[in-house]
């Protein structure tokens, strides 16, 4: 089992502060980071996956992933990790496969034959060029890659946005399979229907700060002291935690 | 893994037929002015020498500073152009905010660019200056004005490191802005 950890993790805009979010988190969960649109989840992601350390951005507070951290080798800690957004800048002309080829080198798991499986399993063509795929293709191929490198952690930011429900069926069915492979995931959204299923930890942005970090479980049975009634969805937590706060 | 090598990553990765060609061009070109200027210099020095009977001098032997300057812009520029930016749907893009996911050190990366670039600029500065001096030494010989060239290289050196640096500096300013957006 591979352990995660951040501590206060902050950053600072003109006009929104991520202040001081610190949670763990282990392989083989699920973990859902959830939040209203401008709560800080991609800033959260982006500081946590070493994005914003390599943008050179002012950020503060430290994460580890088994004791390697993203302060001293932001190398060795990122190769533990796969980050998935549609911010990723791929080598638009190049082909899915070139694009592969050409990543894989910094990371000392990466398997071709791992990467072609994926890709194949998600089908999709490696001789398309990265420019020519759809925003389902370009989600798929940055999936493919990252399970291909075998990273300890999987972060994704609203990966399920602007889906067909098809597509996030087998999507979410790929995520159920790595977990069972002991991987972590920390998925973050603000579309929660389709992640009820798999999550197994709950953590509720707003506003920059970490308002909630707890088992599932844990957070439905205070809704349901609270209100009386058993939380159906993980929507009905995060409204919760809103109306809390407003 | 954890050593890994950026030098040797961007050597590997860097495709310089253009720099090559220009350079080759630059350097051919150099090499035409110079025996030109030096087989000029050395006629009329003998022409001096027949008509006065005196020790010739081949001062007017030197290095056109504007069209050195001007190769090594133009090489160091296509050099700079293929180590730092790709061509991406009709754009010019920084090659660094290719590497934004992946687990590299920008820094370090740059580095390597970098000292590409520089070595890029010292082999055209050598060629050029070993151009001319051996031109200068094979046509006056002992006679030749090592002392005046000296200084004219000095003070393309001094536009050469210039260049570079400036390219360097825009280079990063222009990654930083890409990432910015």
């Amino acid at each position: 089992m591979t352990t995660f950890s951040c501590t206060n993790i902050t950053r600072q805009y003109r006009n929104f502060c991520l202040d001081n979010v610190s949670f763990s988190m282990e392989t083989g969960y699920f973990y859902v980071l959830v939040g209203v649109n401008g709560s800080g989840k991609t800033t959260l992601l982006d500081c946590i996956s070493g994005v914003d350390i390599s943008t050179h951005r002012s950020m503060s507070g430290e994460a580890q992933i088994d004791g390697i951290s993203l302060n001293t080798s932001p190398e060795t800690y990122r190769r533990r990790l796969g980050y998935i957004s549609e911010k990723c800048p791929f080598f638009m002309e190049e082909s899915i496969a070139q694009n592969g080829l050409t990543y894989g080198q910094f990371y000392p798991d990466w398997s071709v034959r791992d990467y072609s499986a994926y890709l194949d399993r998600l089908n999709v063509d490696p001789s398309k060029r990265m420019y020519q795929l759809s925003k389902g293709e370009f989600l798929k191929v940055q999936v493919c890659f990252a399970l291909a490198h075998h990273p300890d952690f999987l972060f994704l930011d609203e990966p399920l946005e602007g889906f067909d429900p098809v597509f996030r069926r087998e999507f979410l069915d790929l995520l159920s399979d790595l977990l069972s492979r002991d991987m972590g995931i920390l998925l973050s959204t603000h579309v929660t229907e389709d992640v009820d299923r798999l999550a197994d930890y709950i953590l509720i942005l707003e506003n920059g700060r970490l308002m909630a970090d707890a088992p599932k479980e844990t957070l439905s049975d205070r809704y349901r002291d609270l209100t009386g009634t058993p939380a159906p969805h993980i929507r009905d937590l995060l409204e919760l935690e809103h109306q809390e706060r407003h | 893994m954890n050593t890994f090598n950026y030098y040797q990553y961007e050597k590997k990765h860097l495709k310089p037929l253009s720099y090559r060609v220009f350079m080759g061009i630059s350097l051919l070109w150099l090499f035409l002015n110079a025996a030109v200027e030096a087989s000029t210099a050395s006629r009329a020095s003998e022409a001096l020498e027949t008509a006065v009977r005196s020790g010739y001098s081949p001062e007017t032997f030197s290095l056109n500073l504007f069209q050195f300057d001007l190769c090594f812009m133009i090489t160091i520029s296509t050099l700079n152009s293929s180590l730092f930016y790709i061509r991406e749907m009709g754009q010019q893009v920084p090659v660094l905010s290719k590497y934004l996911f992946a687990p590299v050190e920008v820094r370090k990366m740059y580095r390597a660019k970098a000292f590409l670039l520089m070595r890029g600029a010292c082999l055209f500065y050598i060629s050029g200056l070993t151009i001319y001096f051996a031109t200068a030494g094979v046509t006056f010989g002992a006679g030749a004005p090592f002392a005046q060239l000296l200084k004219q290289f000095g003070s393309a050196l001094i536009f050469c490191i210039v260049v570079v640096s400036i390219a360097l500096l825009a280079n990063w300013y222009q990654y930083r802005q890409a990432i910015a957006k």
